[in-house]
């Protein structure tokens, strides 16, 4: 009896890994017809034609959605604000923009997490992760073919330049038209 | 009776999984993934950071590491990875190089420099740094390319999804080093980050010349010999770099002078480097001007 009910539950277990794969699968289609990306540079133009240096059609700001049409080689054929040009990939990306310190704020909604914990069940992703050896892992030196200098690198980490400092300087190199 | 139960449960835990991601959710996938990739890429780049650091030295001026820092921010602002929080470092050492490790730390040497002759040619080569970060050409490299087999997913699903990577966390790093002071990338991304670096440093705001005209200089300075052994030869890039730029309508022929704030602030940075007048490239040269420098890149042998 017990016998017939592990294997009952087996079976159950794999119709439910070929459901959630058949739902992934379908999910993964359905986005590839409307795929989306996301201008991550500060600026970006749509161009008439896929060429760096092709007139602008539109001028973009970080974070703008475009919708993608078609791609060739290294550009993306896309449509925003009633407008189509193309735009290079080294412009977009498939997430929406987001900040050092902003990811980290990002992820520490609490309900954000709950989310994400209900969600992880069926998308865990193996990750090559170092998770767990920051912090204080040091490399032992001595033995080392190239030394190592935290504090150095500490200081480089702690001197932090503002956004406005940047766009001070771009100003004033008169680099922003 | 039981089977009725397990399949209400199962039911369930179907309907849970199954279902449609809302927008907001997705995106908190997206970001939660990023976090994660961003946390290893950085702490890699940081220990090879370390490492650049331990064995050649940090050129400490404030002034001068700012300048470099704010002319890299520039460019990384125009890059398709804001998440990134980029740093900049001098190292000192008489080499010509810059070096970028994975996760955004940046370098150049006081070499390079000395060897610059405006602010739009320094533009140029952070760009090609932050490119080689933005496409992770060293970073997809040097991480460990295995399939992982069903058992260990599991195993590792058990252990709440902690993973054994991190103990080859030294491998990893000291293969980066070996990449960026022995082996090179190889010419394929030296060329790719030489295109990626000059798009980025052009929608930043400076000359797409930039790069190609100091590519060029250094070549007229070295006879055309090749001085690095972790990039390709100067006749090669610019070969690739000059195609590059006529494919996409950005080479100018007549070149562009460098404008008067551009170069007046550059000299001044440059003219705190701790180093002679005689050492250093005359600071009055355009970019461009092809005849012979003073001193020039004499650290390339």
């Amino acid at each position: 009896m017990i016998f017939r009910e592990i294997a009952g539950l087996l079976a159950s277990g794999f119709t439910l890994v070929l459901f959630v794969m058949s739902a992934g699968a379908a999910e993964s289609k359905k986005n590839n017809e409307s795929e989306r990306v996301y201008v991550q540079s500060v600026k970006a133009d749509l161009k008439v034609e896929p060429q760096l240096n092709a007139s602008s059609v539109l001028s973009l700001k970080r974070g703008a959605e475009l919708l993608v049409i078609k791609k060739e080689g290294s550009w993306f054929n896309v449509s925003a604000a009633g407008k189509t040009g193309w735009i290079s990939k080294l412009f977009v990306n498939s997430n929406r923009p987001v900040g050092e310190a902003e990811l980290a704020s990002e992820l520490s909604n609490d309900k954000n997490l709950a989310k994400a914990a209900r969600r992880r069940s069926a998308s865990y992703s193996v990750s090559a992760s170092t998770r767990g050896l920051t912090g204080g892992s040091r490399v032992r030196e001595g033995r080392e073919k190239y030394p190592s200098d935290y504090d150095a690198v500490d200081k480089i980490d702690k001197s932090k330049i503002s956004e406005k400092d940047v766009k001070k300087f771009q100003e004033d190199g008169k680099l922003s038209q | 009776m039981n089977r009725l139960r397990c399949f209400i449960a199962l039911s369930a835990l179907l309907g849970n999984a199954c279902a449609t991601p809302t927008a907001e959710e997705k995106q908190h996938e997206q970001y939660e993934q990023l976090s994660t990739s961003l946390k290893d890429e950085k702490e890699v780049g940081r220990q090879m950071a370390a490492k650049l650091i331990g064995s050649m030295g940090l050129y400490d001026n404030p002034d001068v590491s700012k300048y470099v820092s704010l002319v890299g921010l520039t460019v990384a602002a125009q890059s398709s990875r804001p998440e990134i929080t980029y740093h900049f470092g001098i190292l000192k050492s008489d080499e010509v190089n810059a070096l970028a490790t994975p996760g955004g730390y940046i370098f150049v040497t006081t070499g390079l420099l000395k060897s610059l002759r405006s602010e739009s040619e320094l533009a140029g080569i952070l760009g090609h740094e932050i490119a080689h970060v933005t496409e992770r050409h060293m970073y997809s490299e040097i991480m460990p390319k295995r399939q992982v087999s069903a058992a260990e997913t599991m195993t590792r699903l058990l252990s709440r999804g902690a993973s054994d990577i991190g103990f080859s966390l030294g491998k990893i790093v000291n293969a980066g080093m070996d990449l960026l002071l022995e082996k090179g990338l190889g010419p394929e991304k030296e060329s790719e980050a030489d295109s990626v670096g000059i798009a980025f440093a052009m929608s930043a705001g400076y000359s797409a010349n930039s790069l190609l005209e100091y590519l060029r200089y250094l070549a007229d300075q070295t006879s055309g010999v090749r001085v690095s052994k972790t990039h390709p030869p100067f006749p090669e890039r610019i070969t690739n770099l000059l195609n590059y730029m006529q494919k996409n309508g950005i080479y100018a022929k007549s070149r562009r002078k460098s404008s008067a704030l551009l170069q007046g602030r550059f000299s001044r940075a440059m003219s705190l480097l701790q180093i002679g007048v005689a050492d250093r490239v005359d600071s009055t040269r355009r970019a461009g001007d092809t005849s012979p420098p003073d001193e020039g890149v004499k650290s390339l042998k």
